[in-house]
C-alpha cells in the first residue's frame, strides 16, 4: 500500500505550524497509509502539555496523538538522537514513538512513496 | 513528469514562495506538468488581494497569478490555514458573516485532501519550507 | 538517491548529517551562506543554487558545484524524492 511519510520538525508552542502539520497528517491518514517521523525540535510535540487550552495561547493539539490508533496510524517514529538531545526519556509523553537511528531514517525515506516535510 | 509543489513560508519572512515560483517556471519550461500548487501555513498570505506593496518591490502575488493564468495551474490554498489568517473567498466570508472577502483572483481555497491527493498521484512532490 | 534541500544555516546544522553517501545536498535560500565553511568543496554531494548565491552577493570556492533552477528540476527527476529540511 502507498505510504506517505510526514516529517515533523516544528516544536509546539509559539508557532501554529506544528498543529497545522498534525492536521495534515490526519488528513493523510484518511486517504493513505501514513508514517509520522519526529525530528529535531519536532520531537518536543510528543511531550504531554500541562496547560488546558483556555489557559494557553495555542491549542494543546498533542492530546490528539492519543487518538492516532483510531486513525489507524501505527507508524510513529522519532529520531533517536533528537529524542536523546531533548531528554525525552525523562519526560511524560502522549505517545511512545519507535526510535530510529539515522540509517533507519534514511531507509524509511527511501521506502516511502511520497515524503512531506513540515 | 507530474509535479506537486507544497509551499509553506510567509511572503514576508521566507523565500519559499519565490523559490517555488522559479522552480515552477523551470519545471514548465522543461515540459513537465504541474498537477497542483498547494499553499499551506503562512504561504496562503500570498493570496491576500488587499496587499498594496510599493511599486518598486517584487509583487509575488501578481507573479503567481501570471504564472497560474498562463499555464492554467491549480493554485490551491488550505482552507484551515486561510480561515485562521483571514484569507476568505466570497462563500467563506458569507458563511462566517464577514463584511468583505479578500481572495486574490487566480487562487482557490480547498481542503488538505488536495495536498494528499496530489502527493498520491504525482511523480514528485517538492516542499518549499518556511 | 535522495535530493535533500537545506534553506538555512540552522537547517543544515540540525539535519546536515541526514543525507546518505549516495544522496545529494542542495543549498538554497539562506542555506547558501554555508559556502563560507572551509572544506565544504570536499563534500562531493553538495550543490548550491547559483541565483540565491548571487542575490546575497556571495561567491563560492571553485570546488563547489553551482546549479540553476533548471538543474534543480533535473536533479529532482533523477532522485527518488526531494526532501526539504528547514530549521
Amino acid at each position: 500500500m502507498t505510504q506517505l511519510l510526514f516529517i515533523l520538525s516544528n516544536p509546539p508552542g509559539s508557532s501554529v505550524y506544528a498543529q497545522e502539520a498534525f492536521d495534515a497528517a490526519l488528513a493523510g491518514s484518511a486517504f493513505s497509509n501514513i508514517a509520522m517521523l519526529f525530528v529535531a525540535a519536532g520531537c518536543l510535540q510528543l511531550i504531554e502539555p500541562r496547560l488546558e487550552t483556555a489557559a494557553h495561547q495555542r491549542k494543546d493539539f498533542q492530546r490528539g496523538f492519543l487518538a492516532l490508533p483510531d486513525y489507524d496510524i501505527q507508524d510513529i517514529f522519532c529520531c533517536a538522537q533528537s529524542y536523546k538531545d531533548h531528554h525525552l526519556q525523562t519526560a511524560s509523553l502522549v505517545v511512545q514513538p519507535a526510535l530510529l537511528s539515522q540509517p533507519e531514517i534514511s531507509a524509511l525515506i527511501e521506502r516511502a512513496d511520497s515524503v512531506l516535510s513540515f | 513528469m507530474k509535479f506537486a509543489l507544497s509551499i509553506q513560508g510567509s511572503p514576508f519572512t521566507s523565500n519559499s514562495l519565490w523559490s517555488a515560483l522559479k522552480f515552477a517556471q523551470a519545471c514548465l519550461n522543461d515540459g513537465h506538468h504541474i498537477h497542483r500548487v498547494f499553499f499551506y501555513h503562512d504561504a496562503v498570505l500570498v493570496a491576500n488581494a488587499l496587499q498594496a506593496p510599493p511599486q518598486d518591490e517584487m509583487h509575488l502575488t501578481a507573479a503567481w497569478q501570471d504564472l497560474g493564468q498562463t499555464h492554467e495551474l491549480d493554485l490551491c490554498l488550505c482552507v484551515a490555514s486561510c480561515l485562521r489568517r483571514g484569507i476568505l473567498d466570497d462563500s467563506e466570508a458569507h458563511r462566517f458573516e464577514k463584511t468583505a472577502s479578500n481572495l486574490a483572483p487566480g487562487f482557490n481555497i480547498s481542503g488538505l485532501g488536495q495536498l494528499i491527493e496530489a502527493s498520491l498521484v504525482c511523480d514528485r512532490v517538492v516542499t518549499f519550507g518556511a | 538517491m535522495i535530493l535533500h534541500t537545506f534553506n538555512s544555516l540552522n537547517a543544515y546544522r540540525l539535519h546536515g548529517h541526514r543525507p546518505s553517501d549516495h544522496d545529494l545536498i542542495l543549498l538554497i535560500e539562506d542555506g547558501v551562506f554555508l559556502v563560507g565553511e572551509p572544506n565544504l568543496g570536499r563534500d562531493h554531494r553538495i550543490r548550491v543554487l547559483s541565483e540565491d548565491l548571487d542575490q546575497r552577493g556571495l561567491r563560492a570556492p571553485s570546488a563547489i558545484t553551482l546549479i540553476s533552477y533548471q538543474d534543480w528540476v533535473r536533479l529532482t527527476t533523477e532522485s527518488q524524492h526531494c526532501v526539504s529540511w528547514t530549521g
